[in-house]
């Protein structure tokens, strides 16, 4: 460590900002610079004789006015938001009701009926994919799509074996309700050819 | 008009921390405000008067920095509640600066073409002072305020707020190396101005070390 170095520890040192290893280091050049430990010295005495020769009274208005808005700030403050103390009832009163719309909006969303996915329609469009894929497998996809199909229609319960009328597959004519429906074929007279 | 510092002491003063202080204003008690201005005003009217020439205008700038303070004290979670107030008085300095209001710093000319330290008000001896001697005081005060801007401003806010040099650099936008080195020069600049006084200071710190200690073993 050199004096440069030593006199910035010095410093840093003095506001805690000095790592143990460097501390070490520091102590070890001030026990062999006498200018360094003079500099030392003269840190620990005129930074605290400054501070003591600047330090000066402001003007007893300039005092009265900052204690004049302390008070000010502080009365319009607590008249809008009064003390915590005496709000404590209203705010768990305001919490218990809280409380008790969350556990009301849990309790009728769980009564809700389900959102209407007709299982027929849903499988009315699986079987759609099935058969639709049938005629454009070129490139492998459409068996792929086509395994997922039948899986997701045995998960549902239903044969992939089943007929149309087996299904109650809608009527041709009628609109179509499941979106799946919109983007494949109408669903072929057998579900699995 | 100055006032002196002793007077306005008070006993809760000794008794509550900063901290304490700042929960009981925002509990509502303005009386713990009170015991906070009392306790850092001399030391941040002293810090704003070693940036600011005008008293008129260090008094703006003090009642700023106490208005910012009231007004972010929920926000305070420092330690250092004077490092906390020079910080806002400092960034005050800055945007009274960047905005060009008419504005004495301590670096212009005053109009008569007086130097401006023959302005500075003679240090009033407060609770921090650990000088006796009004002259001895008036020559450190002058000394300081002979500093460059950027070294005085690092040694006061060493010196009054006790901030750390990161903090330092990170309020003058400089790396830490180059605060260092304002604070090197500045103590050097300083030593140089008090030779003549330096035992007699050298005297004064011993015997503040001594009885600091002598209060320590009785407690």
């Amino acid at each position: 460590m050199n004096c440069e170095q030593a006199r910035n520890a010095i410093l840093l040192h003095e506001t805690g900002e000095l790592g143990r290893s460097a501390s070490r280091r520091m102590e070890d050049h001030l026990a062999a610079c006498a200018e360094c430990s003079e500099f030392a010295n003269a840190s620990r005495i005129l930074v605290p004789a400054a501070a003591g020769a600047t330090a000066c009274a402001p003007g007893a208005d300039t005092h009265a006015s900052v204690m004049d808005r302390a008070g000010d700030r502080r009365r319009r403050f607590l008249a809008a938001f009064p003390p915590f103390e005496l709000r404590a009832p209203a705010l768990g009163a305001i919490a218990a009701a809280a409380c008790l719309a969350v556990v009301a909006a849990v309790w009728v969303n769980g009564r809700r009926a389900a959102p209407a996915h007709d299982p027929v329609q849903v499988a009315s469009s699986l079987v759609s994919v099935i058969s639709g894929s049938e005629t454009e497998d070129e490139t492998g996809n459409g068996n792929t799509l086509r395994a997922l199909a039948r899986d997701l229609l045995s998960m549902e319960g239903f044969s992939t074996d089943w007929s149309d009328e087996d299904l109650l597959i809608p009527p041709a004519d009628s609109p179509a309700k499941d979106p799946l429906s919109h983007s494949i074929p109408g669903p072929s007279s057998r579900i699995c050819g | 008009m100055r006032r002196n510092a002793e007077d306005t002491g008070d006993g809760m003063a000794s008794t509550m921390d900063d901290r304490e202080c700042v929960g009981r204003y925002l509990a509502g008690d303005v009386s713990a405000m009170e015991v906070l201005v009392h306790r850092h005003e001399n030391a941040l009217f002293g810090f704003i008067r070693g940036l600011v020439q005008d008293a008129s205008e260090a008094d703006d700038v003090f009642q700023e920095t106490w208005t910012k303070a009231i007004r972010h004290l929920h926000k305070y979670r420092s330690d250092n509640f004077r490092g906390w107030l020079i910080r806002i008085a400092h960034n005050v300095f800055i945007d009274r600066l960047r905005r060009r209001k008419p504005f004495l710093s301590m670096d212009t000319a005053a109009p008569d073409n007086q130097p401006l330290m023959a302005s500075l008000p003679s240090p009033a001896p407060g609770p921090d002072s650990e000088t006796d001697s009004a002259e001895l005081g008036a020559r450190i005060a002058l000394a300081v305020a002979a500093l460059p801007r950027e070294q005085r401003e690092v040694f006061l806010m060493r010196a009054h707020g006790g901030l750390a040099f990161r903090e330092i650099a990170r309020l003058q936008s400089t790396s830490i190396n180059t605060a260092l080195s304002r604070m090197q020069y500045a103590l050097k600049k300083l030593r140089q101005e008090l030779k003549d006084d330096y035992t007699e200071l050298a005297g004064k710190a011993a015997s503040a070390a001594g009885s600091m200690e002598e209060s320590g073993d009785e407690l």
